[in-house]
């Protein structure tokens, strides 16, 4: 589940989900091994050992339909995984697995860091603006420059204007 | 009859050929050793006489003549042996000497196998008691088998009473086996299984929590955890990918609770250490002069925004420690860029940057961090009174630029990354600082020669004005004006300020003109101020429009105001008198 980038809905959780069923029922193979031993024990302590026949069967088949179906299931998730595979678009949520360990790098904090911090400015202007005088600090006026980083820059000159 | 033997000691034997420790020279016995000797033998002195012993001499001398007769009578019954009842009269005689002897060697070898027997026998139950009792055992081992055999090394256990009956019917005990290995199995396979169904639950757990990280577009990677050199996920949760410089990059270990299959998130540094961090966030306060002394009128907010609601705790620890990280880095570059600046009056105290401006500070400042200090996060100190929270906003204005200026850092350090590596570019990322205090003091320094500016041209107008006209007008922003395009948004806070003054002044009396061109901006610093004055002159009002016919009269750079403001005033002082 590493490489993989774009909104992850449904694909990652769907595997891990369907990846720890197998899991579980992995284990509960030893969980009908035991039970299975059981029945047989019980046969051998029992006056009348015959009844436990059918049990005996049908835990044989349980398990064998466990095996198989963990066989299958498995066979289908690396399917899955070798169809998505340096292809996009081949599930819902677009995720495109790399074929090869790439180091990702999160090159967009920086970049929502600062919307955040313009957005927090933003509020800070609006709240400003209700007495917006000419009595405007200096340095209000130098970040009015950057509150413009949203706006046309031509504006920017402009509004620096009014100030005066 | 066994044959009675009468014991009395032959020197010979306690000679140094037959040295044996157990049989000594009574002769030779010292009085330390004769005395317990007779205690043990005779129980106590208090009933020893002479006469008793002289009796009990006699006594024992009459026995043994009395065994001598009757020897003699026996060996005159056997008649063959005449002879040797002859010889045994005469204790020299050779034979029967040596049989004595024989047997006296006998004895002392039986002795000596004895002795032998009893001190194997200490040792076994010596070197027995050895495991349970170490200081018992060693007292009484004998060196050879201490130095051979390690303490303790023998050992014994009761038996229980074996049943026998059981043994009488092989099938049955087959049987029981049988079964008992069948229950064993069983539970066995239950065991396993219920062991790995909780280590497939906590699997479970761990995915879904990575995946939880994962969807807060966080950029996983491959790490060691440096606690025990597992491997582990870890997550870049800081700027150093998006153009950071600083030297912690934010890498962080997801590590796992092997209890329950939780993360937990740990900071590790560059070099794969633990880092135990505090969280520090920058506070700006504005203190201005009210009364000779300086009180505080502005003070920043800090907001708990990284904190969000219904997020997974997970997702909040990562934010939060990407909020700090930013104040770390932010403080940092804050204070190398104050260093520089001492000149100008900014001054770098402990983890507070103070710069003094014109009847004002402006105080920069790493707080720590603390959840529990209500008071401090809910920003209940800004609002004490009302003198205390007019400059809040303008607080809170410097500390969005100052985080933007380094977000700006960022961008432009990413951008020199993702171009094409060149010798320039790696020059250009290895000298590249972010401009932060500089820009902001510059602005302000300027706004203030501004200020000043305007003031001394009000003051020209105010003494001079019934000489002369004054008229002048000003722009700002000059140097980005000029700019065919502007294509940065913060080029407005990275360019030098540049501001000028177009003055006229017109002599009332002649109609002769001065035009006067003011630039007002700064060195590279920011922070120097460099005023640029040329004064034309003309000899009349239509010449300064169509610019011809103009005389230069001075064109000087100034970098103190007091100059500037002096020789504005000489010349137009000679201006009014000379016309």
């Amino acid at each position: 589940m590493s490489e993989s980038e774009g909104k992850s809905e449904n694909f990652i959780q769907d595997r891990l989900d369907a990846l720890s069923s197998i899991d579980g029922s992995i284990v509960s193979l030893l969980k009908s091994f035991s039970s299975l031993f059981q029945t047989y024990s019980n046969s051998k302590t029992d006056q009348n050992p015959t009844r436990y026949q059918d049990d005996i069967t049908e835990n044989t088949k349980n398990i064998y339909k466990n095996i198989s179906d963990v066989a299958i299931s498995l066979r289908k998730e690396v399917k899955l995984l070798d169809e998505n595979i340096g292809v996009f678009g081949k599930n819902k949520s677009n995720i495109m697995i790399l074929p090869i360990a790439v180091d990702q790098k999160n090159t967009k904090l920086g970049k929502k860091k600062m919307d955040y911090e313009v957005e927090q400015l933003d509020k800070l202007m609006e709240k400003d603006s209700k007495y917006q005088e000419s009595t405007k600090e200096n340095a209000d006026v130098t970040e009015g420059a950057e509150k413009d980083q949203q706006e046309n820059e031509a504006d920017a000159v402009k509004k620096e204007d009014n100030y005066e | 009859m066994p044959e009675k033997h009468l014991l009395s000691l032959d020197i010979d034997l306690t000679s140094d050929k037959y040295n044996d420790p157990f049989v000594r020279n009574e002769e030779t016995l010292s009085v330390e050793e004769l005395i317990p000797r007779i205690l043990a033998e005779r129980k106590s002195f208090a009933d020893l006489t002479e006469e008793s012993i002289i009796k009990e001499i006699n006594a024992a001398n009459d026995a043994e003549s009395e065994l001598n007769a009757s020897q003699v009578a026996t060996e005159a019954f056997q008649g063959p042996s005449k002879e040797a009842s002859e010889s045994l009269d005469n204790l020299s005689d050779e034979s029967s000497l040596e049989t004595i002897q024989k047997k006296k060697i006998e004895l002392a070898n039986c002795i000596h196998s004895a002795i032998n027997e009893t001190s194997l026998s200490l040792d076994f139950v010596s070197l027995l008691i050895s495991g349970i009792k170490p200081n018992a055992g060693k007292s009484t081992i004998s060196p050879h088998l201490a130095a051979n055999i390690p303490l303790g090394s023998l050992n014994s256990d009761r038996l229980a009473g074996v049943e026998s009956s059981a043994a009488e019917t092989p099938a049955a005990v087959g049987q029981g086996w049988k079964l008992d290995s069948l229950k064993r199995i069983t539970n066995l396979f239950e065991d396993a299984s219920n062991i790995l169904e909780k280590q497939t639950k906590k699997e479970q757990n761990y995915w879904n929590m990575i995946h939880i990280v994962l969807q807060n577009n966080e950029a996983l990677c491959k790490l060691k955890d440096p606690i025990n050199g597992s491997n582990a996920i870890g997550v870049r949760y800081g700027f150093g990918d998006s153009g950071s410089s600083y030297h912690d990059k934010g890498l962080a270990v997801l590590r796992k609770n092997d209890v329950d299959g939780n993360i937990s998130f740990h900071p590790v540094s560059d070099n794969n250490k633990h880092v135990n961090k505090v969280f520090k966030y920058v506070k700006v306060k504005i203190l201005s002069e009210i009364d000779d002394d300086y009180m505080v009128t502005g003070q920043s907010s800090f907001s708990q925004d990284f904190l969000k609601e219904g997020k997974h705790e997970i997702i909040n620890e990562i934010e939060k420690a990407r909020y700090f990280i930013f104040e770390e880095d932010l403080f940092y570059f804050l204070t190398r860029e104050a260093k520089v600046l001492v000149n100008y009056n900014v001054n770098l105290i402990g983890n507070k940057i103070i710069i003094d401006l014109n009847k004002e500070l402006i105080e920069i400042e790493a707080l720590p961090y603390d959840e529990l200090n209500e008071d401090e996060l809910d920003n209940y100190y800004q609002n004490v009174n009302k003198d205390s929270c007019i400059n809040n906003d303008k607080a809170q204005s410097i500390l969005v630029f100052l985080k933007l200026m380094l977000c700006c850092f960022y961008e432009y350090n990413l951008k020199l990354k993702q171009r094409v590596p060149t010798a320039v570019t790696k020059w250009k990322q290895n000298n590249s600082h972010p401009l932060i205090l500089r820009p902001l003091l510059g602005h302000i320094r300027h706004e203030i020669n501004l200020k000043f500016t305007n003031d001394l041209l009000a003051e020209i107008t105010d003494k001079y004005g019934k000489d002369i006209k004054t008229d002048y007008k000003s722009s700002r922003y000059t140097k980005l004006r000029e700019m065919s395009k502007v294509s940065n948004p913060f080029m407005k806070s990275v360019e030098r300020p540049h501001s000028t003054y177009d003055v006229i002044i017109e002599n009332k009396s002649n109609n002769k003109v001065l035009k006067i061109p003011i630039e007002i901006t700064s060195t590279e610093y920011y922070c120097d101020l460099v005023i640029k004055l040329s004064v034309v002159k003309y000899e009349k009002e239509e010449d300064s429009h169509n610019n011809t016919d103009g005389v230069n009269l001075l064109q000087i750079t100034f970098s103190e105001f007091s100059e500037f403001s002096e020789c504005l005033h000489w010349t137009i002082r000679n201006f009014i008198n000379k016309s």
